[in-house]
């Protein structure tokens, strides 16, 4: 890098401001993506299980039954919804809709409440084995 | 000494500006997000009924040519739209050019052979000896 040949004022780096719904949904959205990043590779362990056989199948499944297990499985499935709710939120932005101030707000609550929703929504189907 | 700078400053500027593949990452990101709306909602849906199954009820539901085959979907969408997404954070976050090149170089490695573990044993499970 050359050195800049004037002193001019730098940006405020990120830190310097208060967390705002925006910010705050932005980086989570990021968080979100990158923890999906790590659930793949448990998704298609569970399909090579399901493609080797019934014992490392029940191997497995013996792992994700266990509290950690089913921990884990809550939160990526959250972090899957979470991902997919703001992803719709940004193919709005992407078409130049819904960018003002009320309207980014308002959608911000409406994704973290529909991601809950939707995590709540489906493993209770799932506990009632519907 | 004066050094005679041959080279205009054109030619020191060609090459080091986009690769212009920009534009087709961020249309391919988004027209997979768009498709993982409706094959998340699917799939979330089916395993609230397929988490009480057995293995066999499990390699059964598999085999019905519609779950195959949105699984072969949800499978290679998910990890094509997660790779464009870490290639994003990667491109973000990690500055020596060197090691740029290698965590983008070992990340493609990385989801192209996710991916054929997890089409290889859905493609065992359809048409192997289950």
């Amino acid at each position: 890098m050359t050195a800049p040949s004037h002193k001019r004022p730098l940006s405020p780096h990120l830190q310097v401001y208060r967390p705002q719904i925006t910010s705050v949904l932005s980086i989570t959205h990021r968080f979100a993506g990158i923890a999906n990043f790590f659930g793949i590779f448990v998704f298609v362990w569970w399909l090579v299980a399901l493609a080797t056989g019934p014992e490392y199948y029940d191997y497995v499944m013996g792992h994700a039954t266990t509290l950690w297990g089913k921990i884990l499985l809550l939160a990526w499935s959250f972090s899957v919804y979470y991902h997919m709710v703001g992803d719709i939120r940004h193919l709005f932005w992407d078409f130049g809709k819904g960018f003002s101030l009320e309207n980014v707000t308002r959608s911000g609550i409406a994704m973290v409440l529909a991601s809950i929703i939707l995590t709540l929504a489906t493993w209770w189907l799932a506990g009632m084995g519907v | 000494m004066n050094e005679t700078i041959m080279r205009s400053d054109l030619s020191k500027a060609r090459g080091l500006g986009s690769a212009k593949h920009g534009v087709e990452h961020f249309i391919s990101h988004r027209v997979c997000s768009f498709a993982l709306v409706p094959l998340i909602l699917w799939f979330m849906y089916s395993f609230t009924s397929l988490s009480s199954y057995t293995y066999f009820e499990m390699i059964n539901w598999m085999q019905q040519p519609w779950n195959m085959i949105g699984m072969v979907l949800l499978v290679t969408v998910f990890i094509y739209h997660n790779y464009l997404s870490m290639q994003l954070v990667l491109e973000d976050y990690v500055h020596h050019p060197f090691w740029k090149l290698m965590s983008l170089m070992i990340l493609k490695f990385v989801m192209v052979i996710v991916a054929i573990f997890g089409v290889y044993s859905l493609l065992k499970i359809a048409f192997g000896n289950m």
